[in-house]
């Protein structure tokens, strides 16, 4: 056997010493605990990932990877509630730099169990749960979440959220994230950015009240509703376009004060002197109300 | 100048200047009678005005209308839509005192570059579009929702760069 070189031992010497604690930062994670099938789950995870499935056992299964640097993993409560953390040192978050390694957490939840999920950075993705509250909050991380909650409450700063709901109530809000909501959706949905896009399709369902904003993001709107129903979407800058069912009974009022205003069979009026138009019309019966305001941004409705 | 009143300085200083007084107020009597010319000149000048007015009637009370419509403008009661857009623009310029306090007191606990992330960036450029946006349509009250919405965010996001 030839005798390595100086050189080649000193390599492979660093090589272990740099390696070795990343080795060391996949700490495995296999816990599982009690809950009733009605309960609430906290997870609460910095940065990394985190992975929720839905399964038919009064139980939470954790598994995944503790990141390098993580404190622990602290699991509180049973019965009817389970908190699930990954513990970072206080001295780091969203605002500070930090040399932590990302935690990767994946749950197995009873099916309609309450969610409340919190990350920083970390990307959440959420499938086949039925919860009766499905709360999530990031600054950062990309939302994924296909899911059938009473209602849905989610929040993210920069990060992108597409969500696939049948929910019968729906909030959604981004500041530069775009938001992308789609599913059978029916009762309220109320939607919010700031400069990200805002997308929501209720895939022919009828809502009873749909209220959205942004101040420069775009707004695309496919939705059907109740009679009685109430639409209102403004804008700042963005443009507003909302696609309505072609046998939709609704008033429809929108303004804007230099943005182009268009609906079918709508007479744009213009403002006799200086800026600012409206128009105003009504589809079948009229039994529901559209609002739509924009500063500078185009407001168009369709009917497909 | 001939009408300047000189005055003595002696004993009989008091004297003098009670007959120069007396000259100021001696009333002149003319040396003819003026009543028969003046007479004529009232009762010439009537025709000679009605016929000037004649030509200017119209012009006077396009003025007057001119007037009256200008002085309506200015002294029109306030219309619904000028008392909430004042009411607007009030709102807004409180709301932004108010947000700026809150944010002085917030900022204070928050590392010092959390104001340039990209999205608090994003939020202040949000809010001054929309600021700018109620200068030029102070009616829009939907701008007021927006902007109340984008300075709570600013001081939540704040908030939670400061607890970090």
């Amino acid at each position: 056997m030839n005798r390595l070189s100086r050189p080649t031992v000193l390599a492979l010497a660093l090589c272990a010493c740099l390696g070795s604690p990343l080795l060391l930062a996949a700490t495995p994670i296999d816990q599982t605990r009690p809950l009733d099938a009605r309960g609430k789950v906290e997870i609460d995870n910095l940065k990394g990932r985190i992975q929720v499935r839905a399964w038919n056992r009064n139980e939470v299964r954790i598994t995944g990877s503790l990141g390098e640097g993580v404190e622990k993993l602290v699991i509180e409560g049973q019965g009817d509630h389970l908190l699930v953390r990954a513990q970072y040192p206080k001295q780091i978050g969203a605002w500070r730099g930090d040399r932590t390694g990302p935690t990767d957490l994946q749950l197995q939840v009873p099916l309609r169990a309450d969610l409340d999920i919190e990350s920083v950075s970390a990307d959440i993705d959420v499938d086949g749960v039925a919860p009766g509250e499905l709360s999530i909050d990031t600054v950062s991380g990309k939302v994924v979440v296909a899911a059938a909650p009473d209602h849905a409450d989610i929040t993210t700063v920069s990060g992108d959220l597409q969500a696939t709901l049948n929910s019968g109530d729906v909030k959604v809000e981004t500041v530069s994230g775009d938001a992308l909501v789609s599913g059978r959706l029916k009762g309220q949905v109320h939607g919010e950015t700031v400069s990200g896009r805002l997308s929501i399709d209720s895939n022919g369902e009828n809502l009873r009240r749909l209220s959205t904003g942004t101040v420069s993001g775009d707004t695309s709107i496919a939705v059907g509703m109740v009679d009685g129903g109430e639409i209102k979407s403004q804008t700042v800058s963005g443009d507003i376009r909302l696609r309505l069912p072609r046998n939709v009974s609704a008033r429809v009022n929108a303004q804007s004060f230099s943005g182009d205003l268009s609906a079918p069979g709508a007479t744009v009026r213009k403002e006799e002197f200086g800026p600012g138009s409206s128009l105003d019309q009504r589809y079948g019966s009229g039994a529901g109300e559209i609002h739509l305001e924009t500063f500078s941004g185009d407001a168009k409705v369709e009917l497909k | 100048m001939s009408d300047e009143i000189q005055f003595d300085t002696g004993d009989t200083g008091d004297a003098a200047l009670r007959m120069a007084l007396r000259q100021l107020r001696r009333d002149h009597v003319p040396g003819r009678d003026l009543w028969p010319g003046i007479a004529a000149e009232i009762s010439a000048r009537p025709a000679r005005r009605s016929a000037a007015a004649s030509r200017f009637v119209p012009w006077a009370i396009a003025a007057s209308l001119l007037l009256a419509v200008a002085l309506a403008w200015q002294l029109r009661p306030l219309q619904p839509r000028d008392g909430q857009a004042r009411l607007i623009t009030h709102e807004a310029q409180a709301m932004t005192r108010e947000y700026q306090g809150a944010l002085k007191v917030i900022a204070t606990g928050a590392p010092s570059d959390a104001a340039s992330t990209p999205a608090l960036r994003e939020l202040d450029a949000s809010a001054a579009q929309i600021r700018g946006a109620l200068a030029r349509d102070p009616d829009a009250r939907f701008l007021l929702d927006r902007l109340r919405h984008t300075y709570s965010l600013r001081l939540a996001l704040t908030q939670r760069a400061a607890l970090s």
